[in-house]
């Protein structure tokens, strides 16, 4: 397909469905939450108000779709919890099993790890543009994902001897691919191992990681360890007040290591970040124009150089990555610190004060089950909070309901390809995964965007609206194939003639996930709109403008 | 909420936030250690109180190198290292460089301003193929230079690449990320120096003449010999050579025969399997000892024996066989 006709298109359809927004009160933008939509602004069940009883089994089943499987549910699970609303348990406790939970745990952890950045400029030109930098960039993720899907216990964060990258980068970083049996690997990615004489202790053995953050000698890898801390732990040591020495030369370095070894405000965080960041000269590259792939064994010695502080982990002595590994995975803080990120993740919201007893409650689920990502899930997804309401845990507190939140970043993107097939590029790289693209604007970051949101998000789903209605509908009329959910929608029905309700109420069902019935007013509204578009250009025109009002719901973007 | 005591919440918090790890709450009798890596993950029975998180410690290997072990690295890692022929990785770069066109690699803007017997240099953002069949791309250059004296002459190369890789369609490739450095002083006196940085991999062929150009082979800093009569070497390396070792570093690690023929001077560490360093530390040779070394290991003896600490734990002395340091000067 022509990019000029289809960009050309999409403009003609943001005029059309502009000017049916502008012209007619009723179009489904203006009408499209229905009575007890979360998130919803018309109604009398908005969220906050003290009469709202929790999630309905229909908007459940889309939440619970979207935040495990990163889609919205088929038309054949939402008609049978219609059916049905007691199914709704077993139909989303069985999401854990998706293929696609892999990588939405992923990505919920991406945040803590914040490697998903733009480029790896210090990697070498190849690490600019183009796939690397996000298979870079995906390793921490990779690990939890293929954790979820294996269900395997969440130490192997730090314990694993392998990891998983895509292929190009596997054999670029002279990785030594290992066959993974039965075992179900994240999309796209070899199971491979580094062979260079490092530890093999998941992502304390990772590249990525430590390219992620750089270190100098004089910084001594502090960096990195405080990096460690707030991913692993959600401690960062920069959180901690620090009486800074007023008369520190700070152009002397000498005198910053003797204030680092001798001053107790220094010493306040660098007498437990300093035996941290001793692990992790073996990933000092500091004479190198690039970052290394290949980790320095005898560099591990770095330390008796340039800090004299031995390994420890606050503390504790071992020398090795390997006891750094077994301390971390015995360490309450890392528990608490997965319980914490799955959570936020899962709410939509950072945590408070009044969720620390939900917390320790599903602390307890995720112990027992000997450290299961599913299990945990699985425990937040049957609370109170989760569904909407209010209630006290058993430790305490009083977690707020999460009534409505904004759709991720990552979620918004995965969910709108399932439905169109179409997914926007920027010189040649998935535009919702890039900074300098669309991700920035949509609210996202390397940092995460479980909750970051912004109002910025409102343009990106229009964008993304308007390019996946022409593609969608281009598509059939070219006589191709796109993955996405609407291909069969749009062969089924006749794109040279008006639309029935019956079509359009399929229309909103599958997309919206929305049973209504063909007299409901959103589907004449939608008629309406078709009507409209048509007169002012042509029958396709006017399914593809139709299509862009139903993906530009707010129904996609808050749930 | 049944039988919560007031401040649970904020116990929950501490344990959650603070991460505690050995904290007990003042307030809640009977306390378990709530970040206790102990072995005991049963919560007491209080329903209201959260489990320890209590894992089984994993079980911890032990090192796995043994004295002798340790004492026979040493001079096989000298010889890996001196075994590099890392003059093998500028032979093979200089010969794909005589393979160049005049627009690949692209004509530099400025020409260099220092003189070399010879010099070549390559800035390829993106890759070009000569018509011969070789692709480039990287920065680098070799550059050689000699100067002369009555007394004596030095020979010197210098190879650095940067994201270099050199791909022939004959299967010949090597990447460069790093610098390699020889000089050579003949005349009155005889003197070998190299210095490595960086690492270097090439093809299955030139892996075989030259092992510092395996993937799973790393090797870095300076290495000299005297008139083959001294060794000096600082610096460290990684190769399958070295097993049951993966890795060894020299410290300031000397050999002059002259002094002490059967003790190297320096420290010698050796990196197992399981991530133990097992350091070696000699005295130094008689005549250092006395004058030049302020070091209280430097006690001057020459027994071919050193002091072998583990894990920073000390286990005693361990000597090289007789006769173990012969040969290493005669290469």
């Amino acid at each position: 397909m022509n990019i000029e006709t289809i960009g050309a298109r999409i403009l003609a359809i943001a005029v059309l469905v502009s000017l049916a927004a502008c012209s007619d009160e009723t179009t489904p933008g203006d009408d499209a939450l229905g009575d007890d939509a979360p998130g919803g602004r018309d109604t009398e069940t908005e969220p906050g108000e003290a009469d709202f009883e929790g999630l309905t089994a229909t908007q459940l089943l889309v939440r619970a779709s979207l935040d495990l499987r990163g889609v919205r549910p088929s038309v054949e699970e939402l008609a049978a919890v219609e059916a049905d609303e007691g199914a709704i348990d077993t139909l989303t406790e069985g999401f854990v099993d998706d293929s696609r939970f892999g990588d939405r745990m992923g990505d919920v952890f991406a945040g803590a790890w914040r490697t998903r950045i733009d480029s790896y400029e210090g990697g070498g030109p190849e690490f600019i543009g183009g796939d690397l930098p996000r298979y870079v960039g995906d390793e921490p993720s990779n690990l939890i994902a293929f954790i979820a899907l294996n269900d395997r216990p969440y130490t192997d964060l730090v314990d694993s001897e392998y990891t998983y990258v895509a292929e190009e980068l596997a054999t670029l970083w002279g990785l030594e691919t290992v066959a993974a049996g039965e075992d179900l690997l994240p999309a796209g990615t070899v199971r491979g191992r580094y062979v260079d004489g490092r530890p093999q202790q998941g992502v304390l053995s990772m590249n990525s990681v430590f390219w992620r953050t750089e270190s100098t000698i004089e910084n001594a890898n502090r960096g990195r360890a405080n990096a460690l801390s707030s991913a692993l732990l959600c401690q960062s040591f920069l959180d901690r007040p620090i009486d800074f020495p007023t008369d520190l030369d700070l152009t002397d370095s000498e005198s910053i290591r003797n204030a680092i070894r001798t001053d107790p405000a220094c010493q306040g965080c660098h007498s437990t970040l300093d035996p941290l960041a001793s692990y992790l000269w073996g990933y000092m590259y500091p004479e190198a124009a690039f970052y290394q792939s290949t980790y320095d064994v005898p560099g591990e010695l770095g330390w008796t150089a340039h800090t004299g502080v031995e390994p420890g982990y606050f503390g504790r002595q071992g020398s090795r990555m390997t006891d750094l590994a077994g301390f971390v995975a015995a360490d309450e803080r890392f528990v608490s610190c997965a319980v914490q990120t799955v959570y936020e993740g899962m709410m939509g919201r950072p945590v408070q004060l009044a969720d620390e007893g939900a917390l320790a409650e599903h602390r307890e689920d995720f112990l027992a089950s000997g450290l299961s990502l599913k299990s945990l899930v699985l425990s937040i997804l049957r609370s109170p909070t989760y569904r909407g309401m209010a209630y006290e845990p058993r430790f305490g507190g009083s977690p707020a309901p999460v009534q409505g939140k904004v759709v991720p970043v990552e979620v918004m993107s995965s969910a709108m390809k399932s439905l169109t097939g179409y997914e926007l590029r920027y010189f040649g790289r998935e535009a919702m995964t890039v900074d300098f693209a669309l991700r920035r604007l949509a609210g996202g970051s390397d940092r995460g965007s479980a909750y970051d949101v912004s109002t910025g998000a409102v343009l990106v789903q229009r964008r993304l609206a308007e390019g996946g209605a022409v593609y969608a509908v281009q598509t059939v009329l070219d006589g191709g194939q796109s993955s996405g959910l609407l291909d069969a929608y749009l062969r089924a029905v006749d794109l040279s003639a008006e639309p029935t309700a019956e079509d359009l109420a399929s229309l909103v069902a599958l997309v919206r996930s929305r049973q209504v019935d063909p007299s409901d007013e959103a589907v004449t509204a939608l008629a309406t709109l078709w009507r409209d578009a048509q007169s002012a250009s042509s029958a396709t025109d006017a399914w593809a403008t139709v299509l862009t009002a139903v993906l530009a719901d707010p129904d996609l973007l808050l749930y | 909420m049944d039988n919560v005591r007031p401040n649970w919440t904020y116990v929950v918090a501490l344990v959650g936030t603070l991460g505690t790890a050995c904290a007990e709450d003042p307030g809640v009798e009977d306390a378990d250690d709530a970040g206790d890596t102990g072995d005991n993950g049963d919560p007491g029975g209080d329903p209201n109180r959260p489990t320890p998180h209590a894992p089984m410690p994993p079980d911890r290997e032990e090192p796995n190198l043994s004295g002798e072990e340790a004492a026979r690295l040493v001079t096989t890692g000298i010889e890996a290292f001196s075994d590099m022929n890392a003059a093998g990785v500028i032979q093979l770069v200089e010969e794909l460089a005589t393979e160049f066109s005049d627009q690949c690699p692209p004509p530099l803007e400025e020409e260099p301003e220092f003189e070399a017997d010879s010099f070549v240099r390559w800035i390829v953002p993106e890759p070009c193929t000569t018509p011969s069949g070789l692709t480039i791309s990287g920065d680098g250059s070799v550059r050689r230079s000699a100067d002369e004296s009555p007394e004596e002459t030095l020979s010197s190369v210098i190879l650095i690449g940067e994201s270099t890789r050199f791909e022939h369609s004959d299967g010949r490739w090597i990447e460069l990320n790093g610098s390699i450095s020889i000089n050579t002083v003949t005349g009155s006196e005889e003197v070998n120096a190299i210095e490595l940085e960086g690492t270097f991999v090439g093809d299955p062929t030139s892996r075989q003449a030259t092992p510092l150009l395996r993937p799973d082979v790393q090797a870095s800093g300076e290495m000299s010999t005297r008139n083959g009569e001294s060794l000096s070497l600082t610096g460290g390396i990684t190769s399958p050579a070295l097993a049951p070792a993966i890795s060894i570093d020299f410290n300031a690690v000397g050999i002059q025969p002259a002094l002490c023929q059967s003790e190297p001077s320096g420290v010698v560490s050796m990196r197992d399997a399981n991530g133990y360093w097992h350091e070696l530390r000699f005295t130094d040779p008689p005549a250092l000892g006395e004058h030049e070394i302020d070091d209280p290991f430097a006690e001057g003896d020459c027994d071919g024996c050193g002091q072998l600490s583990v894990d920073g734990q000390m286990s005693g002395s361990v000597c090289l066989a007789s006769g173990a340091l012969e040969g290493l000067l005669s290469d």
